[in-house]
């Protein structure tokens, strides 16, 4: 009897043995394994292929802040740590961390597991669109930024290489303040319907700047800029921000499956994302900053 | 193409062979001779399998056993064998918390988990659902272990 080709397992011990690893043979990064793990199991992802286990490397772990505000969060942090950090006030991205699966799915699983796994439904992607976070890449030959919104080309899919391994989400300094919801028909250990996250910035009661981004409402976490802009300059008022949430239907292209129908998920985008500015604006008026 | 590993369980060193995608489950079942974690999805969604990895309540349905070497895993055997496991183990046969008993060695692997992180009396309603919400149970109907979780929260340690 033989069996099928199953690659080895390795972990490397530090940053550049792991991109040696995926450089030379054909390699899955295996963080978590929250996603892995049935995705190999189920045939998804190639079993032939080695398994290089990163989440011990230290590169590639925690939350710091530097002296201009730039937010850097290693890939492999895990969505329990981000979804309490105290290095930054509760924002969009860990809101979103906070929501994913139950205890276990998230001691284990990490963010970048969730951003390289490109679910529509990842429940951080809105988030780091709505920062306008940008991506480290790394390989072999060096490392390269891609900004969130050019990340993902299809459910599931990607621009990184095999061979390149996410290290960093770097979020921009910024004075704003952000939230993300998602409507579920479980509180826990359910996948997002449709989700919403928003970013604002306000001064002297006016909204300055602003940013909308959908989750499982396209083939991709996708930008609403045309709801963002019409939150920009009003005083963010019920009907500003009701004819603004009212916009995320002229982006969101949802589709009809199990979980919902498309006129079920365009029924709720607009209340989410109604919702969402509401907390965003809560939180901007206390004051934290980021 | 199987390898050799040590596997720390419950304090004691199994030295096993293992597939590189061997599962923590299948180690611990087949390998170890604890049967305690059962399979019940496979796929991280019921909490049946639950362990905990160095104290942290994880599925063991969705760890390779590999990832374990020089960690330490916990199993029910091993966490109700004295201390605070055995009492939240009592605390459920007193609270009729275990009809069928499929889900239980789960769900006290992430209340053990749940005690070790919270001071005595101090995990509310709310920690206890946040820290089971990854456990099902198809019996109970959750209200008595929830009770069970409560009492063995406040039971000095
Ligand atoms: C029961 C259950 C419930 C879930 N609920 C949710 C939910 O509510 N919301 C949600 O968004 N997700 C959910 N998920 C999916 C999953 O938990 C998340 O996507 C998680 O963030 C994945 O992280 P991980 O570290 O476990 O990834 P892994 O499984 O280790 O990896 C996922 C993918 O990303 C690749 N990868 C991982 N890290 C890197 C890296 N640094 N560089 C390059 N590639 C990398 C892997 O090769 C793999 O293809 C759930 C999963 C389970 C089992
Ligand atoms: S068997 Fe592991 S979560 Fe169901
Ligand atoms: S007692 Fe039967 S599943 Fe919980």
């Amino acid at each position: 009897m033989s069996e099928p080709d199953v690659g080895s397992y390795r972990r490397p011990d530090n940053l550049a043995e792991a991109l040696t690893m995926l450089d030379r043979r054909p390699a899955s990064v295996l963080a978590g394994g929250t996603d892995l793990v049935v995705l190999r199991a189920d045939g998804t992802v190639d079993r032939a292929h080695d398994i290089v286990d990163i989440k011990g490397l230290s590169e590639l772990r925690g939350i710091s802040r530097d002296a201009d505000g730039t937010l850097t969060i290693g890939a492999a942090t895990t969505l329990r740590e981000l979804a309490r950090t105290t290095v930054v006030p509760p924002n969009a991205i860990t809101d979103g961390a906070a929501l994913v699966g139950g205890w276990q799915t998230r001691v284990r699983g990490t963010i970048g597991g969730n951003i390289c796994r490109a679910s529509p439904a990842g429940d951080t992607l809105p988030g780091i669109l709505a920062a306008h976070a940008q991506l480290e890449l790394a390989s072999t030959t060096g490392t390269r930024l891609v900004p969130a919104h050019a990340f993902f080309t299809g459910p599931g899919r990607t621009v990184r290489e095999p061979n390149e391994l996410l290290t960093r989400v770097i979020v921009p300094a910024s004075r704003g303040a952000s939230a993300y919801l998602r409507f579920t028909y479980r509180r826990a250990m359910d996948l997002a319907v449709v989700g919403v996250a928003v970013h604002l910035e306000i001064e002297n009661g006016r909204c300055v700047a602003a940013r909308v981004a959908l989750g499982a409402a396209a083939a991709t976490p996708v930008p609403a800029p045309e709801a963002a802009d019409a939150l920009v300059g009003t005083e963010l008022d019920e009907p500003s921000v009701a004819a603004a949430a009212q916009l995320v239907l002229n982006t969101a292209t949802p589709i009809d499956d199990g979980r919902g129908s498309r006129a079920h998920r365009r029924t709720v985008l607009p209340v989410l994302a109604k919702r969402a500015i509401g907390i965003a604006l809560e939180r901007a008026r206390e004051g934290h900053p980021r | 193409m199987t390898t050799h590993m040590t596997l720390r369980v419950n304090g004691s060193d199994h030295d096993i062979t293992v597939a590189p995608d061997t599962l923590l489950l299948d180690a611990l079942r087949y390998e170890c001779g604890l049967t305690g974690a059962k399979l019940g999805c496979g796929t991280g969604d019921c909490g049946a399998c639950t362990v905990t990895v160095d104290g942290e309540a994880v599925n063991s349905c969705l760890v390779y056993a590999l990832e374990c070497e020089g960690h330490a895993v916990e199993t029910v055997e091993g966490a109700t064998a004295g201390g605070i496991g055995a009492l939240v183990a009592e605390e459920f046969v007193k609270a009729d918390a275990v009809q069928c008993g499929f889900c239980s060695p789960g769900i006290i692997m992430s209340t053990c988990a749940l005690l070790a992180r919270t001071e005595p009396g101090a995990a509310t309603d709310e920690d206890i659902k946040e820290a089971l919400a990854g456990n099902l149970c198809r019996c109970t109907g959750y209200l008595p272990i929830l009770e069970a979780v409560r009492r063995a929260s406040g039971a000095p340690r």
